[in-house]
């Protein structure tokens, strides 16, 4: 799950509290289900042991919700590196594609450049399944064919969310 | 390229293709044939003969050639219906070609490809003409005397066979060169500096040919024709074009369809009247030559003869004609193989076979009627005596009374060779709207 | 090494549009690249000024190291029968031969002799799996044994480049995947390089290379 590093990205704009964050991570993504309190407190505790946020204000006598949370360098750093990977297609990648492309433009990213990289990615993996000789396995095609199938849906929308993302710098 | 892959690449074997050239064979050998009379004729020598033996057209030594010029024309008129021929069929040679050329074939080598197809068919119609002549001179062995203007076969007609063969191939050759473009074809007949010479030269020689034809006899009257075609051949397209955008603002859907299809390609329809239009201008000055001689009785000679004369260049008009309205109509046709999707397509519209049929009756008769009548109205008025640039004065009465009624005849056969067209083209026009069509490519 | 096909800034317009503003691209011999991009990307375009069906507007079109724009008509004719092979999505066999005349037509055309020619031809036919059909016209086929025959011809002559404009287009998607396999082999098999314009991911998926268009530029250009 990629909860951190969407939490680092929401924070990239600025120090924040964690209620700033639920209500971001809702906003950014208003068709899925929302953030649950718990568990943005326990991600920013977590980020908080490996260093990659630091809190940086908070006020007398507060619970957890009156602390306010910013990126250290090394939160940034991450957070930039996982921007980058394309996700490796599997099953139920798309999730994670569409989580990095949304945290990629909020935090003004280079999404065209992640959507090109993961294009190159999906159709690696379908040479992949493709190269692979068919054996006497009765199943192992069928599920080939099902994983190619959804590569290719996948593919198909990353096509037009670079058209898409083209055409507003475009017209910007 | 090998001279045996020439051979085969040029012969096409489409059906459509295949009658394309034995319609341009045909022409050609009928064409090769009256050569083959006119040099039989020519080699009857200077002097006068006996009109005991030959028609007086042959007798005489002046009307002998006279007859020759004739039998030339013909030839020329008949090799014009071999170009015709040739034309048909456009838009699917030209997408053979284009395969050709996805092959790497250079343009050089589509052009010698073309030029060797109709080189092929010039070179059966010459081998054709040698029996065709034979025929023909039978035929008109068998005629009365005055009307046997062949004079029968000898063998030395057999040697002169061999350069007429030789002709043969070569016009089909230069046909073929000419009709051959380069690259795409752009959708534009003629380019607008050629229109609008014509248009301003057309009037010019027409005005310069009427000051000068009491001056300057058949001169004259040549720039006045020269005039006249050049003025029609240039304008034809524009009005059929005004012609079809009018009937496209039309409410009636039949009208509608008929102007888009005129819009879309007036080709075929500018060929179909300049065609028409000579055809009824040589009736009309005929016609009037008639006229006249049935009215004048100081003429010297039999009524047989001019009858005869008469009788005979309307009978080669009228073979023209009807080869010509055939070879049109073929291309209708063609244009209905090519076309078949869009009208495959009109089906499911609720388009029904009488209303295609008087869609195609209306393109062809919107433009055939008048040309015919245009045609034969200034033939008649105009009259054989000044195309053969005899001083003739103002029109008369009687000339104008009879250029009404053929002008009148000539829009009736417009109308009937449109309603002929669609009653032989109904099969097509079936096979065209079947919606089978819509499943290939 | 020379490149087996090199794309220099190649500009071309139609008359309303421009379809190409600078596009430059190398393939090495051997090299399978896939060229992709929305419809009315350019890339069409692209692929037709590269064979030589087009002439650009600006830029160069270098095949082995020979610039076509440099040479005679009748040289570049020969040079694009001999180095290049095209493969369309239709409609590029003469209707009227049989499909070992169409295979053998670059070599005729070359003024091989036509026995020679047969020959090459049926081998090739061989190769794609269709030399059951060599005597039949294109009409009489299923497309996809047509477009095998289109893929004999584009190799018979043993070129450096195959360009593919949507060679599975015009078939459903197993027939496609066949004849995809048949042109990769052939390619292979000759050590062509292959350029494929396509808008099918499944097709882009067997390249070596993504390069993407996107109004008549290269958007991106990645290793797969």
């Amino acid at each position: 799950m990629a909860t951190a590093e969407l939490v680092l990205g929401l924070l990239s704009a600025g120090p924040a509290h964690g209620y700033d964050v639920k209500r971001g991570h809702d906003a950014w993504f208003p068709d899925s289900r929302p953030l649950a309190f718990g568990q943005v407190y326990t991600t920013l505790g977590r980020l908080e042991r490996d260093g990659l946020v630091e809190v940086v204000d908070k006020t007398s006598g507060g619970g957890p919700d009156r602390t306010v949370y910013a990126l250290t360098s090394k939160g940034r750093d991450h957070l930039s590196d996982w921007l980058n990977d394309p996700v490796p297609p599997a099953w139920g990648s798309a999730d994670e594609v569409l989580r990095k492309l949304v945290a990629a433009i909020r935090t003004g990213g280079d999404a065209a450049g992640f959507l090109a990289r993961q294009r190159a990615s999906h159709l690696r993996r379908i040479r992949e399944l493709r190269e692979t000789p068919a054996d006497d396995d009765p199943t192992s095609p069928l599920v080939r064919e099902y994983i190619v199938a959804h590569l290719d849906a996948d593919l198909r929308w990353l096509d037009g969310a670079l058209d898409r993302i083209s055409e507003q710098r475009g017209t910007r | 390229m090998t001279l045996e892959t020439l051979v085969q690449l040029a012969r096409s074997r489409t059906p459509a293709d295949r009658s394309r050239v034995q319609l341009a064979t045909a022409a050609l050998a009928f064409s090769g044939a009256l050569l083959l009379g006119a040099l039989r004729i020519a080699r009857l020598g200077k002097g006068e003969l006996s009109n005991d033996v030959y028609s007086n057209y042959i007798a005489e030594s002046g009307l002998r050639s006279g007859l020759i010029a004739i039998l030339i024309i013909l030839a020329a008129l008949t090799g014009g219906l071999a170009v015709q021929a040739l034309r048909l069929g456009t838009a699917a040679r030209e997408r053979r070609l284009t395969a050709l050329r996805l092959a790497g074939a250079s343009r050089k080598q589509l052009r010698q490809l073309t030029v060797t197809d109709a080189a092929i068919a010039g070179l059966a119609g010459g081998l054709l003409a040698g029996p065709a002549y034979l025929v023909l001179s039978l035929l008109f062995g068998a005629l009365p005397l005055m009307a046997r203007v062949l004079p029968g076969a000898e063998l030395l007609d057999a040697l002169l066979w061999i350069p007429v063969v030789v002709m043969m191939t070569a016009a089909g050759a230069v046909i073929g060169s000419v009709l051959h473009r380069d690259g795409p074809v752009l959708r534009q007949p003629q380019s607008v500096a050629q229109r609008r010479t014509g248009i301003i030269a057309g009037p010019v020689l027409i005005a310069l040919g009427l000051l000068a034809s009491p001056y300057m006899g058949y001169v004259g009257s040549t720039i006045l024709l020269t005039g006249l075609a050049l003025f029609f051949l240039s304008t034809s397209g524009v009005w059929i074009l005004a012609l079809g955008r009018r009937l496209q603002r039309s409410g009636d859907p039949a009208n509608l369809l008929t102007g888009l299809r005129l819009v879309t390609d007036s080709r075929p329809a500018s060929r179909i009247c300049m065609l028409l239009g000579c055809c009824g201008f040589l009736v009309g000055t005929l016609a009037n030559g008639i006229a006249g001689v049935q009215t004048d009785d100081h003429l010297g000679g039999t009524t047989a003869f001019y009858t005869t004369g008469f009788g005979l260049t309307i009978a080669g008009l009228v073979l023209v004609a009807l080869t010509a309205m055939a070879a049109l109509i073929v291309g209708v046709a063609d244009q209905l193989v090519d076309q078949r999707r869009q009208f495959a397509s009109l089906t499911a519209l609720g388009v029904d076979l009488p209303f295609l049929r008087r869609v195609i009756r209306r393109q062809l008769t919107v433009v055939a009627a008048p040309a015919l009548a245009v045609g034969l109205l200034l033939g008649t008025v105009t009259g054989i005596n000044r195309v053969a640039g005899g001083a003739v004065g103002p029109f008369e009465p009687g000339t104008l009374l009879l250029g009404a009624i053929l002008t009148i005849t000539g829009w009736l056969l417009g109308q009937l060779g449109g309603a002929v067209a669609g009653f032989l083209l109904r099969n097509q026009l079936r096979d065209a709207l079947d919606p089978e069509n819509l499943r290939a490519a | 090494m020379n490149a087996a096909l090199e794309l220099e800034r190649i500009e071309y317009a139609y008359r309303r549009n421009t379809a190409l503003r600078g596009v430059s691209l190398q393939l090495k011999p051997g090299e399978v690249v896939a060229v992709t991009g929305a419809s009315g990307c350019g890339k069409s375009t692209l692929l037709h000024c590269a064979a030589g069906i087009l002439t650009p507007d600006a830029g160069a079109v270098h095949v082995d190291g020979q610039d076509l724009a440099a040479l005679p008509e009748e040289q570049r004719a020969a040079l694009r029968r001999t180095k290049v092979g095209i493969v369309l999505q239709f409609g590029q066999l003469v209707p009227d031969l049989p499909l070992v005349d169409n295979v053998a037509l670059p070599l005729l055309l070359g003024g091989h002799e036509r026995g020679e020619a047969h020959k090459a031809a049926m081998n090739w036919l061989d190769q794609v799996g269709i030399a059951d059909d060599a005597d039949a016209v294109p009409g009489e086929l299923s497309g996809g044994q047509t477009q095998r025959a289109a893929v004999a011809r584009a190799l018979v002559t043993g070129p450096s480049v195959v360009l593919a404009d949507e060679p599975t287009g015009s078939l459903d998607s197993r027939a496609g995947q066949e004849l995809l396999g048949v042109l990769l082999e052939a390619a292979r098999h000759r050590g062509a390089a292959l350029m494929m314009v396509t808008h099918d991911n499944l097709v882009a998926a067997s390249a070596d290379r993504e390069i993407r268009l996107r109004d008549g530029l290269i958007q991106h250009e990645v290793a797969l």
